[in-house]
């Protein structure tokens, strides 16, 4: 980061003691051999970051959490980017937890918020289905409300860290709505089926309910899409935190080796090809930490909050994917082996453009936002424009 | 430079930033009451500046012994918010005073700095930068203006190009040569050139869009004091990087606190919705990546400004948001054009509108050559910022 970001004190501190963690238990050899397990992270990690409070983060204190910002959230998941974390912290701490924050009523607030913040309870959001659309409108599970339980039947898909999971919260579709349900993992009714990943490190599921019961965490008879849509913002914001702080160590990995090696009997970095690739990696760099970071300021603004997220994810998305490549790149033939970490980020690049909306489909969301939400902003413009 | 008490002091009414603004809008709302932005001249806009500038509105976080306020950044701040939508009434200062005026700040002598600064923001002096030359481009050490010694003065001649605006200028900074025996970066020096001197032709140069913003200025005998030096004899390369910086900074989109987002989105949409295709979904696409660009150009000219204030800005950075800035305006052009369709192709002759938005289109190569190319930029971030090995 060459132009700065404003931060608090604490935030510089909550940012240098989680780098220090991740740098010491998220090494290389460990992300592989955390890859090759059978749960996918290591537990031992989860628990030093449940000691650092890193599940509490936005969970107010009242829940048993920290009461912190989406700033703070954002520091912390720019981190995990850094070093591809692992395992299910992103799924449960910046997807799960905010839904349970946004959609819930106060009562199930206190049954699963305080384990959340504890890190004693992993929960896994299944919201896509068969479309594979991150869109709320396109969610057709239904289920049937009799007093606080719910009867599900049919298939959510794309459900990240189901398996490692204690409890999946599933948005269903009601005759009031949209709704948000608990179910045990372990429910014998429920089906878990691992899939294969182009993401090595962020693993997937599809899930079965076969009329399994779950209990209906949203209030009876409430329609709660836009809580939903908040708590997905939170989500987006998180990610494109990720992608920022995934992008800022993948260009001091290509400064590194650049600086290294040599041909034609001079580093590649003296090469003007190359230190341009640099420069626009760095200028990607900068806009998305621009973009994610505002993204988590505005988040409290009802007015830019959709808007602001939608523009850190359509445009870390893609700045992602270019850096990872040119990283390849200029790396050369050993960019390209199975050993070397830039295919690892390559694949998480590729994987969380589409996880949580395409690029494509945000920079849509943010056109009619604007449109319906600013019919002002066309006409004045009209008046001078044409 | 002494300071009596009373000059010393601001002699305008203490305020906070907030109602600084207030005063700023109130200002700006009745002194512009009786102008339209079509019928103003170039005289009304300096008149409006200096009118500004005598009331306390402009230049305040200069230090007062310069002709500010000694007010801190926050009033710029409120500034460039307040002043969005009134560009049309006020004269564009960010070479005398983005550019020109830091560097003297930086480099110039007291003399110097009292003799010209508060002119300078009151827009009572205007001044350009004569530095490229036919060939000496991106390559400024190859600069070959020659400035030989001649009692108290030096005599200037050769050739400068792409002098923007010379024929309002009052005043240049001029890159010369002032000792052709000392290797290529070492012989230069930094001149105050007073433009109506004899001995300095101005002659306007037509751009691709048809208009002649830029000028090439020939100088043929003109003589300058010595006592116009701008740092040491031989030591211009020094103040042409303090220079450089300072422009880097002010070319860069979001610096000065407009919202470029919101007026180049509007304009398009209103294009859009004029030309019947809002609907269509690659338009729609577009639209959107213009705006994504340049509100992330405007986030990034935030951070660069509150870098700025608080003195953690690494100077080269300006350099990533020139670049960022040279890339939106590509957008913005290609955006313009694809919804147009033909009807940017050809158009009555009586259709004005038509005409100035594609001369605007016409202007997108401007921000990736003024003021250093991106690939110069490229250079600079990754040899000054990445600390990349230099290849020369």
């Amino acid at each position: 980061m060459y132009i700065p970001v404003t931060l608090t004190e604490e935030q510089k501190a909550l940012r240098s003691a989680v780098r220090s963690l991740f740098d010491a238990h998220m090494d290389e050899d460990r992300r592989r051999a955390a890859i090759d397990s059978e749960r996918g992270y290591s537990e031992d990690l989860w628990q030093l970051m449940a000691e650092m409070g890193l599940h509490a983060l936005v969970v107010p204190e009242e829940y048993g959490g920290a009461g912190g910002d989406m700033n703070d959230l954002r520091v912390v998941f720019h981190e995990a980017g850094r070093v591809l974390l692992t395992g299910p912290f992103f799924a449960s701490a910046a997807m799960a937890t905010p839904l349970v924050i946004e959609a819930a009523t106060d009562e199930a607030r206190r049954h699963l918020l305080p384990a959340l913040a504890a890190g004693e309870l992993v929960a896994a959001p299944a919201i896509c289905e068969e479309s594979g659309s991150w869109n709320l409108d396109d969610v057709r599970l239904p289920a049937t409300v009799r007093g606080g339980e719910v009867v599900l039947e049919g298939t959510k898909h794309y459900v990240l860290d189901a398996l490692v999971a204690d409890v999946l919260l599933v948005v269903v579709r009601t005759g009031d709505g949209l709704a948000l349900v608990s179910v045990a993992a372990d429910d014998p009714r429920v089906e878990i089926e691992r899939l294969e990943t182009l993401d090595l490190t962020r693993r997937v599921a599809a899930v079965r309910f076969h009329g399994c019961t779950g209990r209906l965490l949203s209030a009876p008879g409430q329609d709660v899409i836009e809580q939903l849509r908040k708590a997905l913002d939170a989500a987006v914001v998180a990610l494109a935190a990720e992608q920022s702080g995934a992008m800022e160590a993948l260009l001091e990995s290509a400064l590194s080796y650049t600086g290294l090696r040599h041909q034609f009997g001079r580093p590649i970095a003296t090469f003007q090809v190359i230190k341009h690739k640099l420069a626009d990696m760095t200028l990607d760099v900068e806009r998305s930490l621009s973009a994610s970071s505002e993204a988590a300021r505005a988040f409290v603004d009802p007015a830019q909050r959709a808007v602001a997220a939608s523009t850190a994810k359509a445009f870390a998305s893609d700045a992602f994917v270019k850096a990872a490549t040119e990283h390849i790149q200029v790396h050369g033939g050993i960019g390209f082996t199975w050993e070397h970490h830039a295919h690892l980020y390559y694949r998480r690049a590729a994987s969380s453009r589409e996880i949580l909306g395409s690029p494509q489909e945000h920079r849509g969301r943010i056109v009619s936002l604007l449109l319906d939400d600013m019919p002002e902003l066309a006409e004045t413009a009209g008046v001078a424009g044409v | 430079m002494t300071l009596t008490e009373d000059v010393a002091q601001d002699r305008h009414p203490v305020e906070t930033p907030e109602e600084f603004g207030a005063r700023l809008r109130r200002w700006l709302r009745s002194a512009t009451e009786n102008l339209a932005p079509s019928a103003t001249t170039f005289a009304d806009r300096a008149a409006t500046h200096a009118a500004m500038y005598d009331a306390g509105l402009f230049g305040m976080t200069w230090p007062i012994e310069l002709g500010g306020r000694s007010l801190p950044t926050t009033y710029q701040t409120v500034f460039n918010r307040e002043v969005a939508g009134f560009e049309w009434a006020i004269p564009d200062s960010s070479v005398t005073v983005g550019i020109c005026a830091p560097t003297m700040a930086d480099h110039g002598t007291p003399e110097q700095q009292a003799r010209h600064i508060s002119r300078m923001l009151r827009g009572d002096e205007v001044w350009t930068q004569l530095l490229s030359e036919p060939g000496a481009g991106s390559d400024l050490a190859a600069v070959s203006v020659r400035a030989i010694r001649d009692g108290d003065d030096f005599v200037l001649d050769g050739q400068k190009i792409w002098t923007s605006d010379a024929v309002e200028a009052d005043y240049a900074l001029a890159l010369v040569r002032t000792d052709p025996g000392r290797p290529r970066h070492g012989g230069l020096s930094m001149l105050i050139v007073p433009l109506s001197e004899p001995g300095v032709d101005i002659r306007p140069l037509r751009d691709m869009t048809g208009d002649a913003p830029f000028n090439e200025v020939f100088l043929n005998e003109a003589r300058v004091p010595v006592a116009n030096l701008v740092g040491r004899e031989n030591e211009g390369w020094t103040v042409l990087t303090t220079m450089l910086r300072h422009e880097r900074i002010a070319l860069s989109a979001g610096t000065a606190g407009a919202r470029m987002d919101v007026d180049a989105f509007g304009a398009l949409v209103a294009l859009a919705r004029a030309r019947g295709v809002l609907d269509r979904t690659d338009v729609r696409d577009t639209l959107a990546e213009v705006f994504v660009q340049q509100r992330i150009l405007d986030i990034t000219g935030r951070r660069m400004r509150e870098g700025l204030e608080s003195g953690e800005l690494q100077g080269p950075a300006g350099s990533l948001g020139k670049m960022g800035t040279a890339m939106a305006a590509r957008a913005v052009a290609e955006a313009t054009l694809k919804i147009e369709g033909m009807e940017g192709v050809a158009w009555r002759p009586d259709d004005g509108q038509v005409a100035r938005r594609m001369r605007e289109v016409l202007q997108f190569p401007k921000p990736g050559i003024a003021g250093g190319t991106t690939e110069i930029q490229k250079n600079v971030v990754a040899e000054r910022l990445l600390g990349m090995p230099r290849d020369r």
